[in-house]
């Protein structure tokens, strides 16, 4: 599967709105910088949310890594990007 | 007042079911005859093996050889620090079974806290599971007596069950309580048998079923009603391991019961809806709701899918359940109705419990503010309807106090806007304007699937205009006087509870 980087980052973006609505607001202004906490306010509910649909939409399985490895949308971003090669 | 429901329950189990419902003083007893009953049967997966009723009695009795060997005796107490696993199976049902008491101690504690229950509960042994061994450096060095056991060790001989009484010890569980600070409810054998057969009750399908089990089994959701209903009821249940792998584990165990924490479910639910189809499959017939509000929202939701939502009410205190909801599309914000010979009374709106279920007090802490006359004061504000259904309207600790004497109890007036199906979550506080002037505030979290239906419109207008209509038809002193729409979710306990804040202090 062949995905650049950007279209990862959309779809990142797309789930984290579908884990909190709440950050459509923030749509805009989310790069790879974000922090899931800080920024995007995950919590450990949402952040399994985004695993999963992560791991569904892309078609990859995380390893039992620890989630809170995941700083950024970008940290994410090269973890999918890693396992797609 | 003790309530007699037993016929209602008798109505709502189904015959068949409430036949097979048997009552055991021990929980001993209830395993040396179901681990026969069921000996063929699959009892429990785990990490890709799976085991029958008879294996497992096997392992447990010769893992009473291996307490003995430490030097556990009749009881004892014996601390287990171990994660969801078969070997947590295989080591409580042991511990209780050799007449010992299982402290079941959560696996995220740290070094110092294992060393610190152990000392608390005066535990004359410590099973570890290997990857958590590390940390039972401490207990070990700081208390000479203390024997510190692998849970995967195993013996040639089997040791037969020891013969306890009913109001003997049986498991001590942590629970944040009533006031603040962890401690250990300590559960005799005739609670948690209460507890597990209360599990019983309203859920027609009950017996042989397929459980996946996601809570932690050092709660009493994941001990009692998950992991003990499931051993009552000739079930299997499955142990997922990592919750990020439940949807991929239930597509290949088919679970027909889940047992769950109201966040857990909903999110289930976003992923189910986004995805287009039940992602715990669909086999899933029941869901055990509790731990937390249940928004009726749910229920609804789950319906459509063919699944029927049940939430209930129950404590640790309680050896879990004490009510739950058999009509649930009927009641959806009652937490049901009080299980057969739970005594309870209403004092001032809070809910005071007596009866063979509740706890027999927290261990090496001063009790007396927790009873009253023998009673246990819940903290916990309800009301009962003419049918017998309860609801929660509060915690008595949440109670804001506003200058004109008025008291509110913030969880009353919050399940009022927790109706709309727009609104996730919401909390209603007590804040103050620059002058020093009290009044009442809401903050909402929307809920994204529900708002996403609504396309490009001015989200944060139409939920105050929603939120509004059901603030005016308040009675005048519960209307809030500002409404925020939040733009992420409130700060949480680890237990996904609201962390409750005083803007104005």
């Amino acid at each position: 599967m062949a995905v650049n980087r950007s279209d990862i980052i959309e779809k990142l973006k797309e789930i984290l709105v579908s884990a909190d609505e709440s950050n459509r607001s923030k749509l805009a202004g989310i790069t790879e910088q974000s922090d899931l906490f800080t920024d995007l306010g995950l919590n450990s509910v949402n952040m399994l949310y985004m695993v999963i649909a992560t791991e569904e939409v892309f078609n990859i399985r995380f390893d039992d890594v620890g989630m809170n490895e995941f700083r950024t949308v970008g940290d994410v971003a090269s973890y999918i990007e890693g396992k797609l090669k | 007042m003790e309530v007699n429901t037993l016929e209602i329950y008798r109505r709502y189990t189904g015959e068949e079911t409430f036949k097979r419902i048997k009552h055991y003083d021990t929980l001993s007893q209830m395993w040396e005859e179901r681990s026969k009953e069921y000996a063929e049967l699959t009892a429990v997966m785990d990490n890709g093996s799976s085991y029958t009723y008879a294996q497992l009695a096997d392992d447990v009795a010769k893992f009473r050889t291996v307490l003995k060997n430490s030097g556990a005796r009749k009881g004892d107490t014996v601390a287990l620090y171990i994660p969801n696993s078969y070997d947590f199976v295989k080591a409580f049902l042991a511990v209780v079974t050799s007449g010992c008491t299982a402290a079941v101690l959560p696996a995220q504690i740290d070094e110092k806290a294992v060393c610190g229950c152990c000392m608390m509960f005066r535990a004359s042994a410590l099973v570890a599971a290997e990857s958590l061994s590390a940390n039972t450096a401490a207990a070990k060095q700081a208390i000479a007596s203390l024997s510190v056991v692998s849970a995967e060790e195993t013996a040639e001989e089997a040791s037969s069950a020891v013969d306890c009484e009913g109001k003997d010890g049986c498991a001590i569980v942590m629970t944040g309580g009533t006031t603040g600070r962890p401690k250990g409810a300590l559960l005799s054998n005739t609670a948690v048998m209460h507890g597990v057969i209360n599990s019983c009750y309203g859920v027609p399908e009950s017996f042989e079923q397929r459980y996946m089990l996601v809570l932690p089994l050092s709660h009493v959701f994941g001990l009692i009603r998950n992991m003990l209903a499931s051993l009552f009821t000739g079930s299997t249940l499955f142990i997922c391991r990592n919750n990020k792998d439940m949807f991929r584990d239930a597509a290949m165990f088919r679970p027909t019961i889940m047992v769950l924490v109201p966040a857990l479910a909903e999110m289930a639910l976003t992923l189910s809806k986004k995805f287009g189809k039940n992602m715990f499959g669909d086999s899933l017939k029941t869901i055990i709701c509790g731990a937390a509000n249940v928004p009726p929202y749910l229920i609804t939701e789950y319906d459509k899918m063919g699944v029927s939502l049940l939430p209930g009410y129950g404590l640790t205190e309680s050896a879990n359940l004490v009510s739950g909801n058999p009509e649930p599309l009927k009641k959806p914000d009652s937490v049901g109705i009080m299980f057969p010979e739970q005594e309870y009374k209403i004092v001032d709106g809070e809910l005071w419990l007596k009866g063979k279920n509740m706890m027999d007090g927290y261990v090496a802490v001063d009790n007396s503010d927790v009873y009253e006359d023998g009673w246990f004061k819940t903290g916990d504000l309800v009301r009962i309807d003419d049918e017998g259904f309860l609801y929660i309207t509060g915690r008595i600790k949440e109670v804001i106090v506003l200058a004109n004497g008025e008291n509110i109890s913030p969880a009353e007036v919050e399940a009022k806007f927790n109706t709309l199906d727009y609104i996730q979550d919401s909390q209603v506080f007590e804040d103050a304007d620059e002058s020093g002037k009290h009044f009442l505030a809401l903050e909402v979290v929307p809920r994204a699937t529900e708002i996403a239906k609504l396309g490009e419109i001015d989200i944060n207008a139409f939920l105050k205009s929603e939120l509004e209509k059901i603030n005016s038809k308040l009675p005048a002193f519960q209307r809030v006087n500002k409404i925020t729409v939040r733009t992420s979710d409130f700060e949480r306990t680890p237990s996904m509870k609201i962390v409750r804040y005083k803007k104005w202090q």
